[in-house]
């Protein structure tokens, strides 16, 4: 389970997140949707640990992350933008990053042949990255962010600068994994992902978690059509009360 | 010729460091205080050397202005070609130039600015600082007009040549390129004989400008060797199995699994980027340096002032801790720094910091025996020193190693620099500041032992272990604390 506890973050005097607060359920798919600028990579790299929150708490099965090492494993995470080792080939990562988060040897062998072979990346693999495409560094990001078998999911943008075949791939891996009992909370501005994937929709602005409930119950809410009309009435209505 | 969009993209990155600098000083204002004592306390040992040297009557060598000149000009044209091979050639964010409705050759006119600009303002800088010791204190260097006018032509000649030099070592072709470089090299040599000619000083000036002027062409018409240069320097290797071992295991099993896995990480990285090759081939050349020392003085150099029987140990003593500069200092500065954008990759991992810092200087450490094996042993060799001596300077070449290496590891924790477009390496306050204190750490802790090494051998070894054994201390507490900044590192960029 993921909980975000009256979490705030600010950088000097700018308040990115405000009070924020919700919990994903075990096994759910968590969607923060915001437009760019919203706040929602501060929430989840302060869960993550990445950044430490001003006020509030952020925990992944009852743990802050920051600074308790062992709580790392209970997460795989996965950035906006695919940010790695260029000079190291995509198996010499793997290796590496899978040794560091405990994975067996010869279960990390095993993993990457099997993994590198389904999302096509099996004659690449040893190349160096830097020599990749960005849907192709986003793959072995991917892999790197389940290779440990986490099980919470943290997908920041997960479908962005994605080929329509390697997005719709990444929409149902989701699915499934979330099927097998994983926790995923995941950001997105692209409010048809998380009509399609979403058990559960927070809309975020300005750094304020607007509203939370299930696509259809946002969508009923705002007698809205369908989820991007509900996300611009409910911004809409909230920047005209500020 | 440099219109418009050279000399906004050259305001743009001037802005850019300005800002950069302001903001360091206004966070650290005192580190700030204390580069600038550092920097004026430097140039007064260096003036305070030239009127000691000017005190021995039978130099074992010539000291003469072109000497001296020339020396500014490689430093100054070494510095300008790693920083056009570091900054220009080999940073990726200048796709973002290359993109825009720019030409190539405006992009490389504003980075040689830029290039330009800096050493410009670090010369001018020095001369400023030199110029008020001078009138403080009354120094006198033996210097003359014409010092001054070839000074400032090789202030100009130096960067230019740099730059291209810089630009050409990134040439595809190996033959190619090693045969331009052995060509343009030639203006170095040029710039020699001009600087020792017998000819009258006053046209030694001219020959200068003429090199110049010959460079300056070369940067005109090198628009498409700059352009196939970035590309060929940015671009990754796509060439399959790369592995140097079966999935990357190449460090001894006794070492920590995850220190380990850290260091094996890092090695790959420096290796690919050649970063270690070019690092213990700077040692090399300071060793081979050492041993022109010897072959040019002989064994017994005849200094007067009865400092004959130090020279050798303090030259290698020197050396020595250039060496830890470059190989283990410098590169230890940027270990976090260096990560860039992908520093989320190890935050996020479930290793202690004390495993990710062990494993990141055991990178840098392990190309450390390079150190006194090329810098610590040729010469006492040649010389015929004894063991104990020779002892003497491998241990010492260790405490180097390790002080100047836990400087290193503290500083890049505590002030990292995640700037991509300088692979991580930290400002000239950091560098300065931290090469300082090691110089003066390095020589408490080794000029005690040798000082009584001096009246007993025994006696001097004791005390260079025990020294040691500090340094080990000062390695691990420094390391400690490096590892508590890094948990509270917030990745905020």
């Amino acid at each position: 389970m993921i909980e975000i506890k009256g979490l705030s973050k600010c950088f000097g005097d700018i308040r990115a997140v405000k009070d924020v607060d919700f919990q994903v359920e075990d096994g759910n798919i968590f969607c923060l949707l915001g437009s760019n600028g919203a706040g929602k990579t501060t929430i989840i790299k302060t869960l993550i640990g990445l950044l430490e929150g001003s006020e509030g708490r952020a925990l992944i099965d009852g743990k802050v992350i920051r600074n308790d090492v062992r709580c790392k494993t209970l997460f795989g995470y996965l950035p906006e933008q695919p940010h790695l080792y260029e000079r190291l080939t995509g198996r010499e990562f793997l290796d590496i990053m899978g040794s560091l988060k405990g994975v067996d040897k010869e279960k990390l062998d095993r993993l990457i042949e099997r993994w590198s072979k389904a999302l096509e990346l099996d004659r690449r693999i040893d190349s160096e990255m830097g020599s990749y495409s960005k849907g192709m560094k986003q793959k072995v990001l991917f892999i790197n962010a389940i290779i440990h078998d986490p099980p919470n999911l943290i997908l920041d943008e997960p479908t962005v600068g994605l080929d329509p075949r390697y997005s719709q791939f990444m929409k149902k891996k989701i699915r499934e994994l979330s099927r097998d009992g994983k926790t995923v909370l995941m950001s997105t501005h692209i409010t048809s992902v998380a009509e399609e994937i979403a058990d559960v929709v927070g809309i975020i602005d300005r750094g304020e978690l607007l509203t939370v409930g299930t696509p259809k119950e946002l969508v009923e809410r705002t007698g809205r059509n369908n989820l991007e009309g509900a996300f611009v009435e409910v911004i809409d209505d909230e920047r005209r009360n500020a | 010729m440099m219109k418009e969009g050279t000399l906004e993209l050259f305001s743009t990155e001037i802005k850019q460091s300005y800002r950069g600098f302001r903001g360091r000083v206004v966070e650290r204002p005192l580190m700030t205080l204390w580069f600038i004592i550092l920097l004026v306390g430097g140039f007064w040992m260096v003036l305070m050397m030239v009127e000691l040297v000017q005190g021995i009557d039978d130099l074992p060598f010539t000291l003469s202005q072109g000497n001296v000149l020339f020396v500014i000009f490689f430093v100054i044209m070494s510095k300008a070609s790693v920083e056009t091979v570091e900054n220009t050639m080999k940073n990726d964010q200048l796709k973002h130039y290359f993109s825009a409705p720019v030409s190539p050759r405006k992009v490389q006119y504003s980075r040689f600015l830029k290039v330009f600009w800096y050493n410009l303002l670090l010369v001018a800088l020095s001369l400023a600082i030199v110029s008020f010791l001078i009138s403080g204190f009354g120094f006198e260097p033996p210097i003359d007009q014409y010092f001054l006018y070839q000074l400032y032509a090789l202030v100009v000649a130096a960067p230019i040549i740099g730059f291209n030099i810089g630009v050409m070592t990134q040439f595809k072709d190996l033959l190619k390129k090693v045969l331009l470089l052995l060509f343009y090299g030639q203006n170095i040599t040029l710039v020699w004989l001009a600087l020792h000619s017998d000819i009258a000083a006053s046209y030694i000036f001219y020959y200068l400008l003429a090199i110049i002027f010959l460079s300056f062409i070369v940067l005109l018409c090198s628009k498409e060797v700059f352009w196939r240069g970035w590309k060929n320097g940015t671009s990754a290797s796509s060439t399959k199995d790369l592995r140097l071992h079966d999935n990357s295991d190449f460090l001894p099993d006794f070492l920590d699994p995850m220190t380990r896995k850290v260091a094996e990480k890092e090695i790959l990285i420096r290796w690919r980027r050649k970063e270690s090759l070019s690092t213990v081939g700077v040692t090399a050349l300071i060793g081979g340096g050492l041993i022109f020392f010897y072959i040019q003085l002989g064994p017994d150099p005849d200094l007067g002032l009865g400092l004959d029987e130090f020279f050798y140990p303090v030259l290698i003593g020197m050396g020595l801790f250039l060496a830890c500069t470059l190989q283990i200092l410098f590169p230890s500065l940027s270990l976090f720094g260096r990560e860039g954008k992908a520093f989320w990759l190890i935050k996020s991992l479930p290793v202690r910091p004390r495993n990710i810092i062990r494993g990141k200087i055991l990178a840098i450490l392990i190309f450390g025996p390079a150190i006194p094996l090329l810098v610590a042993v040729p010469v006492p060799l040649l010389l015929g020193y004894s063991l104990d001596r020779i002892l003497f300077l491998l241990l010492s070449s260790i405490l180097m190693m390790l002080l100047l290496g836990s400087i290193g590891v503290w500083a890049s924790v505590k002030y990292p620099n995640f700037d991509e477009s300088v692979n991580g390496a930290p400002d000239v306050t950091t560098m300065y500041t931290t090469m300082m204190a090691g110089l003066f750490l390095s020589g408490i802790f080794v000029s005690i032992p040798a000082s009584l090494f001096n009246l007993d051998v025994t006696m001097g070894l004791i005390a260079l272990v025990v020294a040691l054994g500090v340094v080990s201390v000062v390695f691990f507490m420094l390391s400690e604390l490096a590892a508590e900044s890094y948990e509270k590192m917030e990745m905020d960029f």
